[in-house]
């Protein structure tokens, strides 16, 4: 299969480098006659420069474009955060993920599911408020209308909000100015098949709109063995999206609808389902930016076989101010408040007490951004979030960033957040038979972290630019399991009896070796040296924080062929995983493209493509992930 | 069977076929279009003398002057006729309605002030033109041009600027604290 794949690309490279140019004029039409929204699509044959407008902020920001998502060829959103260099995105079901950024990824076996990250789609938080860990199942967005995606590696809390501890990702849609038109996309292929469509117009002279639907069935993976692991999927999804604006004003309002069925081994579906709907104000002056925004969501899952389930849901308000103080000061204020009902049908032995509870969470926030000299900047910002557990707690955050000249910047942060406690570390009892196995802990506390960053920026050319981040985490509070002071060992429960430090490194690059192929290398190097506070059992050992590779790196292929054809492939690399043990492993996902003319693209994409199976995470907390092709038509209208 | 010298012909003839590619697009040729367009947008706080031409200054981009001049005689803005004025330097500027920097003259964009001059529309492809005073700034995102957009800028200008171009803009400055 790595022949198969690697041949047309050394063909197709030689074949552009004959000609000496790979021109991809994507119109023949007048440009003067377009309207604003659709020169914002015209492609340039040659860019000059990479755009870094965007990754200007002090931190560790990797933006996956709308170009990179529509070329890759990815179906889902777990997908295309593989494009991040700073994430590390493990596929364990067809519909299940692991995403974690910068370590501590959590450890299945130990019942420690990745929790620390923060994962918003157009300002509404998705990350689960039962255990804080991130349900891929329920992330689906119409990917032709996502502008980007900013993946933040690090800190950020007190902008981003709760759960931001070692990692935010900020999925942004398009405006509805931008998704004007019919736009129909359908695929088939040995793994999955889905069909997408969208309409999108103007109403009135200040005001648009889209409709969206989207479905798909994706295939059950495998067993050790190569038997069929009984997990396949399907789900139907449908949403809008309508924009006002008038002057300095700008309304929106959004929602989206979903359901999906989950099979599984023993032959009875599970069913997950949801919904949202989304408003948000801005209005632009002056001196001053005022948005807010509100929200209401439902997120529901019903086990197999109607056993074990939850429903959860979200009441969010959020209103966010920023005002220009003279010529140095910027200053972003703002306020908060989240109310989470859920009710849980307990299982036999995973069982939530109280199964019903409302949860607040609240926030208030300032940040002044000083502008020192033209070229150095202090951000200076404090949060303080209210959770139903723990109560009051500071979030602060500075950061220093310095212009060094026109190519280099730099800079430095240091800042601290948390792991709200959860229902999960607080509620949960687990039983064996009649035996009650672990009881959570009431007491539970926040899981801490103090994180310290360095970083610069450079573009060393017009073709080349870089980006190196270090990092130091000093983590407190972590959670781990202790046996009952009483009996010596049952009911277990969890403690915050884990600490230490992380350190290492997220680096990536642009190279734009030619006005037609780009590549972008990146990697994270992470190192954990984590430990038991005095007084701790030990019992399941550091690993449970995080089973994680030491490295993982992607390299990212673009390449503009002549004829109106695309070339895009991803290789990744990742690293062994030390407990339970799993072997490195690099992988290759690889897509041709064709523009046949302005409304109609053929494609062909194989992912996996370097075995025929394997595993991310090892058997029993994985299953194994196999090689699949998917042939695609695109129609835009 | 093919000989060596008919494989090496079918290859040459696929090679020239694949090179036959399209007129190529440039960044200046969609800034120059988006220029056009800009003026449908933004409205200036005096109106100009019926008969009086647009005039747009263009500081150090022959690329970009050149496109404008290809386009405005076919088209004009706001059914009004456009002249474009190809400038080096801050004294050159005459009374322009709109006024294009391009990359590499920050501190230009930084000494103009609207106490100086008429209420202008002022337009720049730097790195970070917002910061520097541009009302509206040319980014280039993946191989897309778009532009954002600087509030405070315009209305120190005078000028109202069309919810319809915010809804485009790729950033609005200001608006989000990033």
């Amino acid at each position: 299969m790595k022949i198969l794949v690697t041949a047309p690309v050394i063909a197709a490279g030689v074949l552009a480098a004959l000609c000496g140019v790979a021109a991809h004029a994507e119109t023949d039409g007048d440009l003067t006659a377009m309207s604003l929204a659709d020169l914002a699509k015209v492609e340039v044959t040659s860019v000059s420069k990479t755009n870094e407008a965007l990754q200007r902020a002090p931190a560790a920001i990797y933006v996956i474009s709308h170009d990179d998502i529509v070329r890759s060829g990815v179906t889902s959103i777990p997908e295309a955060l593989r494009l991040a260099p700073n994430l590390l995105v493990t596929q364990t079901s067809s519909s299940a993920y692991v995403i974690a950024a910068r370590g501590l990824g959590g450890n299945p076996t130990a019942q420690n599911f990745s929790n620390k990250l923060l994962i918003l789609i157009d300002g509404r938080s998705v990350y689960t408020p039962l255990y804080s860990g991130i349900y891929a199942d329920t992330l689906d967005v119409m990917l032709e209308d996502v502008e980007r995606i900013e993946v933040i590696s690090g800190v950020g809390a007190t902008l981003w909000g709760a759960n931001a501890m070692n990692g935010v990702i900020n999925i942004i849609t398009r405006s509805a100015y931008l998704t004007k038109g019919t736009y129909i996309d359908g695929g088939a292929g040995n793994q999955q098949q889905f069909g997408d469509a969208r309409y999108g117009a103007s109403a009135g002279a200040d005001a648009a709109f889209r409709v969206y639907g989207l479905g798909f069935h994706r295939d059950a993976m495998q067993l050790a063995g190569g038997t069929g692991a009984g997990d396949g999927w399907s789900k139907g999804q449908g949403g809008f999206r309508s924009d006002w604006g008038l002057d300095e004003d700008t309304l929106t309002v959004q929602g989206d609808y979903y359901r999906a069925t989950e099979s599984t081994l023993n032959g009875l579906d599970g069913t997950v389902l949801g919904g949202n709907l989304v408003g948000r104000y801005e209005h632009h002056g002056a001196q001053s930016d005022l948005q807010v925004q509100a929200y209401i969501d439902q997120s529901e899952q019903i086990g197999p076989g109607g056993t074990g389930g939850f429903i959860v849901h979200t009441y969010d308000i959020t209103v966010q101010d920023t005002i220009t103080l003279g010529a140095r000061n910027r200053i972003v204020w703002g306020a908060g408040e989240r109310l989470y009902t859920y009710g849980i049908t307990n299982e036999t032995e995973l069982l939530f007490e109280p199964t019903r509870h409302a949860l607040t969470l609240g926030n208030v926030f300032v940040q002044d951004t000083v502008s020192l000299t033209s070229a150095v900047n202090v951000t200076l910002g404090l949060k303080a979030e209210d959770d139903p557990f723990s109560g009051w707690t500071p979030l602060p955050d500075l950061r220093l960033s310095w212009a060094i000249n026109d190519h280099v910047a730099t800079w430095a942060a240091a800042s601290r957040a948390i792991r709200s406690p959860t229902p999960f570390d607080t509620d949960v009892v687990e039983k064996l038979g009649p035996t009650v196995f672990l009881q959570a802990n009431s007491g539970f506390r926040p899981e801490e972290v103090h994180a310290y960053e360095l970083g610069t920026r450079a573009q060393s050319s017009e073709s080349v630019s870089l980006s190196v981040a270090a990092f130091y985490n000093v983590y407190d509070d972590l959670r781990t399991i202790e046996p009952n002071a009483t009996t010596g060992f049952l009911p277990l429960y969890w403690g915050n009896m884990m600490r230490g430090d992380t350190f290492g490194i997220d680096a990536w690059a642009n190279w734009q070796l030619t006005d037609w192929w780009r590549l972008s290398p990146g990697a994270t190097w992470v190192r954990e040296r984590l430990g038991f506070a005095p007084g701790a059992s030990g019992l399941l050992g550091v690993g449970q924080a995080g089973d994680d590779p030491s490295s993982h790196a992607a390299l990212v292929s673009s390449m503009n062929l002549p004829h109106r054809v695309t070339l895009d492939a991803t290789l990744r690399y990742v690293g062994a995983l030390p407990g339970p043990v799993l072997p490195h492993y690099t992988e290759l996902d690889a897509r041709v493209g064709w523009r046949m003319n302005q409304k109609t693209e053929f494609s062909l994409r194989g992912a996996n493509l370097l075995h025929a199976r394997h595993y991310e995470l090892p058997a029993g907390d994985g299953e194994q992930i196999t090689r699949s092709v998917i042939a695609e038509v695109r129609l835009t209208l | 069977m093919f000989s060596k010298g008919a494989w090496l012909g079918l290859f040459g003839l696929v090679v020239h076929g694949i090179c036959a590619a399209a007129t190529p697009i440039s960044e200046d040729s969609i800034r120059a279009a988006y220029l056009y367009r800009f003026a449908g947008y933004v409205t200036w706080p005096q109106t100009l003398p019926a008969d009086a031409p647009l005039i747009i200054d263009v500081m150090d981009s022959p690329g970009m002057a050149r496109e404008l001049r290809r386009i405005l005689p076919a088209h004009p803005i706001n059914g009004r006729s456009a002249q474009v004025r190809e400038i080096s330097s801050l004294q050159e500027l005459g009374r322009p309605r709109i006024v294009y920097v391009a990359a590499g003259h920050a501190r230009m964009l930084r000494e103009l002030r609207p106490e100086d001059a008429a209420a202008m529309l002022l337009v720049s492809a730097e790195e970070d033109g917002l910061s520097d005073g541009s009302v509206i700034n040319f980014v280039t995102v993946d191989r897309n041009v778009r532009f954002e957009v600087s509030l405070p800028a315009a209305q120190r200008w005078g000028l109202k600027v069309s919810a319809d171009l915010l809804g485009v803009a790729v950033r609005v400055q200001g608006a989000h604290p990033r």
